[in-house]
């Protein structure tokens, strides 16, 4: 796969954020009102995406790939922090799955459904339940603009795409350097 | 500063980092104080990030070399049916164009006439191909009609003087 191709694959799977927060702010009281089932959802897209690994790659792969992501989850998750752990996984194996077309489509829907749900999720945790469109910080009264919202998210989750593209340099590099 | 350079060297690298981040991320922030602090990006974290890459890099790696090695052999395996196959003392197919030895033009009438879906249907391969005969010397030997060769016409195989020449095209 080409880097162009990789990179519009990523920014698009990465834009799943943008939506979430955008549907969350248009149903600010669904999503307060459903929030405890939205980690439940990103723990089934999770599982979901190493499905699909196992059907796609060989299956010691995929499971040193299993393991390995969710020892990193667990060894790094922070109880008071917001974890972004799971990004960095998924932006890291991202540029494993350039290895086939079609697992590369699959992995970009799921995590693109995943971003959904943390969009949404990031909403949610940072804002006070209204019933009105307009939505508040969730300790202190200060009025939160859809743009700063936006802002803040990409602050915390731009690292996904860095580390896809930097994954697959490195990938291509140690592939050029030591297997052709 | 002053804070910073008492702590003990093993915590200094790690201090810096933070420091580091924690200045970025203020002022990115600067509007908002959220309640939940984005993920810390320790050393520890930084490191293992790093590793983890480089494991996944591995593993692109080996699956890569395995597909690129499974391709070849398709490939090589595709192309032996078509010999098989162009071969009429091998093979009882309609389209073989070599018997005893001999390429006979009638052969190629019939090889060139059919479209090239017919054709893979008939070597039954799921590749894709191009056939062209060369003499000793290398040279194209043109097909009936003049015909470059047959096969996928979306790829060029011949450049004659400056003009790229598609599989399956007519000679000018």
């Amino acid at each position: 796969m080409d880097i162009f191709t990789f990179i519009l694959t990523a920014v698009i799977s990465f834009l799943g954020l943008l939506l979430g927060l955008v549907l969350a702010q248009k149903a600010p009281e669904e999503i307060h009102a459903f929030k405890k089932y939205l980690p439940f959802a990103q723990l089934l897209i999770f599982v979901l995406i190493f499905v699909v690994f196992f059907a796609f790659l060989p299956f010691f792969i995929a499971l040193a790939l299993l393991v390995l992501s969710f020892a990193f989850i667990f060894i790094f998750w922070h109880k008071k922090n917001l974890n972004t752990l799971d990004y960095i996984v998924l932006g890291v194996l991202f540029a494993l799955t350039s290895l086939s077309a079609e697992l590369h489509w699959y992995m970009t829907l799921l995590v693109f459904l995943f971003g959904i749900i943390t969009g949404a999720l990031y909403f949610a945790l940072h804002t006070r339940p209204t019933k009105k469109k307009i939505v508040f910080h969730k300790h202190s009264n200060q009025h939160l603009d859809f743009g700063v919202m936006t802002r803040l998210l990409f602050t915390d989750y731009s690292f996904f795409l860095v580390l896809a593209v930097a994954s697959y340099f490195i990938s291509q590099i140690i592939y050029l350097l030591f297997f052709v | 500063m002053e804070f910073f350079f008492k702590t003990s060297s093993k915590t200094k690298e790690k201090r810096f980092i933070n420091v580091c981040l924690l200045y970025c991320a203020v002022r990115l922030n600067k509007n908002v104080k959220f309640s939940k602090r984005a993920q810390t990006w320790s050393f520890d974290l930084i490191i293992a990030v790093v590793l983890f890459i480089v494991v996944v890099a591995l593993f692109y790696s080996f699956l890569s070399a395995d597909t690129n090695e499974e391709t070849t052999r398709r490939l090589e395996g595709g192309a032996e049916i078509i010999i098989n196959q162009l071969n009429c003392d091998q093979s009882g197919s309609t389209v073989c164009v070599i018997n005893r030895g001999t390429v006979t033009d009638d052969s190629l009438q019939t090889l060139v006439d059919m479209t090239y879906e017919a054709a893979r249907a008939e070597f039954g391969v799921s590749g894709e191909f191009c056939i062209y005969l060369r003499d000793l010397e290398g040279n194209l030997i043109p097909l009936p009609d003049n015909y470059s060769s047959v096969g996928k016409n979306t790829t060029a195989l011949f450049d004659t003087g400056g003009v790229i020449i598609n599989c399956g095209e007519q000679l000018p």
